[in-house]
């Protein structure tokens, strides 16, 4: 495998150290995705945390009360348009009555911690099933929280570590005793200074909560390549990310669906880079329009500018997936003939060779691609192997 | 910008600036050498002291041109480079349109037709110039100082361009600092020289020892063209394997190659020959790997 690399970027990029609460859009417009079938109708008034989409294994709950007001187009973070379900905020923030917070998390039984996973379809940010994970895992030895954000300028995650820190450490702690695992690892990027600090500050208390530093190489946010990073067996850990265990917490402990997020506005585009707590379906454009200034001629990219993409902001909406965007100008880059430096081979992580993929219909390698960009970062030509690799652009 | 939106902070136009950067002492060196010092002596007018940069220039120019031609784009490529290292390795008696011709019909007929199996341009144009040179019966390296015999040279005075060899490539230790700047420049297939001068330099003590006399190998690792061949024309990427075995069959074939041709035609024409010969030979066995790769499939 290819050793990983520091990426090539603006350190000076710096994001407002405190966290801004937009959480009283008008509208929310929550994606109608494929399958799944529409439970409220147009004029209908809805109240926070019901149910208004759902399909066999998964529910979709609205994030804000209020009225059902139509349906638009809009922009998903992966660039697709979709169909949304527009909702109109009453701010009142009602919801139906429902089963109050528990007061500790320590008299779970794993069984019960199972059908919890398995009635509220809890999936990781890998889109597992967590319910299969855990039966999986339990009995591990280890578990390995990873707290690394691979994408340059984006810091929700970082944010969301530091932000529900007690939260976080309760939900580890209690996990450990249910799954009935010995240590835990909080792995940071040793430039997460902030993150680093506020842990050892608390982990006195969790004697067997263990921080671990890794450098700042890009895609050690993947689990395969973090656990060999460390030199670590997967069969033998339970990996999640930070996300993942407040999502638990929000569910187990607060009995709470997840409809707020952490979302990253930065970027050289912008004059004051942030990081936002909004509603699940918000509207990026009106987020942006009362709250943040941007530079003339600067592109939007929704989850970052490696595997990101180009959208238009002003239709984009918060959905789960949705990490943080980017500001930036685009530079005009010609793309010339493939020079054989053979930088692409050497530096993907899944031992693909994207330059002979480009000469061939061979499809077994294609499927093994992550998506990373870390071809199209390095290819001197410009050549966009990335999309090739992927058929994007195959004929 | 296809995604993603960062990039390495290497492109190709980095990589061609480094080569820029590390050719204009080797012409300066051939500007000193074969102009201002002919000039001194009285063996040329003041015009032609400008001929060891103008064939570079030119061939720049043409490339650049040719580029602009076919790709509308006004930037750095690689056909510039190219004519400005060929115009950096023909010989002092070439006349300037014949280069000029065969320079602009080589690299425009290869844009034209963008010619899917690749050789070493750089090498084909040089073997042209050399077609031409004997054609018109002006084959020679060596400038009318050198013709004249006048002063004798150390190796050391060899090794630092006083040697008898292309019009700005004299200059082996400055092909040597080159050498060593591009090396830390992570594009740059750094082992291929040092695999080509090693086999070389193998071949010449086995083949010298039945006579015990190594001032022939001497004189051609200090002349100059092997030197630049290697590190300039041999190291071309596009025409040159990536990949570990290949790098060590490419260069061992060469180091090889150029030996025999050397023995065979001579120093200044072998390493050249060599490399045209090679980059032939794997372009045309990839073609066929490739072949039965999509036919297998
Ligand atoms: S995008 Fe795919 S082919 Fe390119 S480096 Fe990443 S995994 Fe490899
Ligand atoms: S990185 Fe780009 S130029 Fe280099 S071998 Fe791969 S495709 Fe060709």
């Amino acid at each position: 495998m290819s050793s990983l690399i520091t990426l090539n970027k603006d350190y000076n990029i710096k994001v407002s150290s405190n966290i801004n609460n937009y959480l009283n859009p008008d509208y929310v417009y929550i994606p109608i995705l494929k399958d799944y079938k529409l439970l409220v109708k147009n004029k209908e008034i809805v109240r926070k945390e019901q149910v208004i989409l759902i399909n066999k294994e998964n529910t979709i709950t609205c994030p804000i009360s209020g009225v059902v007001v139509g349906m638009t187009d809009c922009v998903l973070y992966n660039g697709i348009k979709s169909r949304c379900l527009v909702i109109e905020n009453d701010f009142k923030e009602r919801m139906f009555k429902r089963n109050a917070s528990r007061k500790t998390l320590n008299n779970i039984s794993f069984e019960e911690l199972l059908e919890i996973m398995k009635n509220k379809h809890v999936y990781n940010d890998n889109n597992e099933s967590l319910y299969d994970l855990f039966k999986e895992k339990v009995n591990t030895n280890t578990l390995i929280i990873n707290c690394v954000e691979d994408e340059p300028y984006i810091v929700s995650e970082e944010f969301e570590a530091r932000t529900y820190i007690n939260e976080i450490l309760e939900m580890i702690s209690a996990l450990m005793g249910i799954l009935n695992i010995k240590n835990a690892k909080l792995v940071f990027k040793n430039i997460d200074r902030d993150n680093i600090e506020c842990y050892n500050n608390v982990l006195g208390t969790y004697p067997n909560i263990k921080v671990v530093l890794v450098p700042d190489l890009y895609l050690l946010g993947k689990r395969n390549l973090l656990l060999k990073h460390l030199s670590i067996d997967s069969n033998k850990v339970l990996h999640l990310n930070i996300h993942d265990i407040y999502k638990l917490y929000n569910i187990i402990k607060r009995n709470r669906s997840i409809s707020e997020k952490l979302i990253t506005v930065s970027g050289d585009g912008v004059i004051n880079p942030q990081v936002f707590n909004v509603k699940i379906g918000t509207n990026i454009g009106d987020l942006v329009k009362d709250n943040i200034k941007l530079k003339d001629g600067v592109s939007c990219i929704s989850n970052g500018l490696m595997a990101g993409t180009i959208v238009d902001y002003k239709k984009l909406i918060v959905t789960e997936n949705l990490q943080g965007i980017v500001f930036t100008k685009i530079k005009e880059c010609n793309e010339i003939k493939c020079i054989k430096c053979g930088k692409c081979s050497e530096i993907c992580p899944m031992n693909i060779n994207p330059e002979e993929i480009l000469h061939s219909d061979e499809s077994k390698n294609r499927e093994k691609c992550i998506n990373c960009g870390l071809c199209n970062y390095i290819c001197p030509s410009y050549i966009d192997l990335c999309g090739k690799v992927r058929g994007e652009d195959h004929e | 910008m296809n995604k993603p939106y960062l990039h390495h902070e290497i492109d190709y136009k980095k990589i061609i600036l480094d080569y820029l950067v590390v050719l204009i002492p080797l012409i300066i060196y051939g500007l000193y050498k074969n102009g201002v010092v002919l000039y001194k002596e009285g063996y040329i007018s003041l015009i032609k002291v400008i001929y060891p940069v103008l064939y570079p220039l030119l061939g720049g120019l043409i490339g650049y041109f040719i580029n602009y031609i076919f790709t509308k784009k006004k930037e750095l490529n690689y056909n510039m480079l190219y004519g400005i290292i060929i115009g950096m390795t023909v010989s002092f008696n070439l006349n300037i349109f014949i280069f000029i011709i065969i320079l602009s019909l080589i690299l425009g007929a290869c844009q034209l037709f963008e010619i899917k199996f690749d050789f070493n341009k750089m090498c084909l144009i040089r073997l042209l110039t050399v077609i031409a040179l004997l054609v018109l019966n002006k084959y020679s390296y060596a400038n009318p100082l050198e013709l004249s015999d006048k002063y004798s040279y150390s190796y050391f005075d060899v090794l630092f361009g006083r040697g008898v060899s292309g019009i700005c490539i004299s200059n082996t230790f400055i092909s040597i600092l080159a050498y060593i700047y591009l090396s830390f420049n992570n594009f740059y297939k750094k082992d291929i020289p040092l695999m080509i001068i090693a086999t070389y330099t193998i071949c010449g003590l086995i083949y010298f020892a039945i006579s015990n006399e190594y001032k022939p190998l001497l004189n051609e690792l200090t002349t100059g063209t092997l030197v630049f061949a290697s590190v300039f024309i041999a190291t071309d990427s596009i025409n040159s394997p990536y990949k570990k075995y290949s790098k060590i069959l490419y260069s061992v074939l060469i180091g090889l190659l150029s030996f025999l041709f050397t023995r065979l035609i001579n120093s200044h024409e072998g390493i050249y020959l060599a490399i045209l010969l090679v980059s032939f030979i794997i372009n045309f066995t990839k073609i066929n790997v490739f072949n039965k790769i999509r036919q297998k499939n």
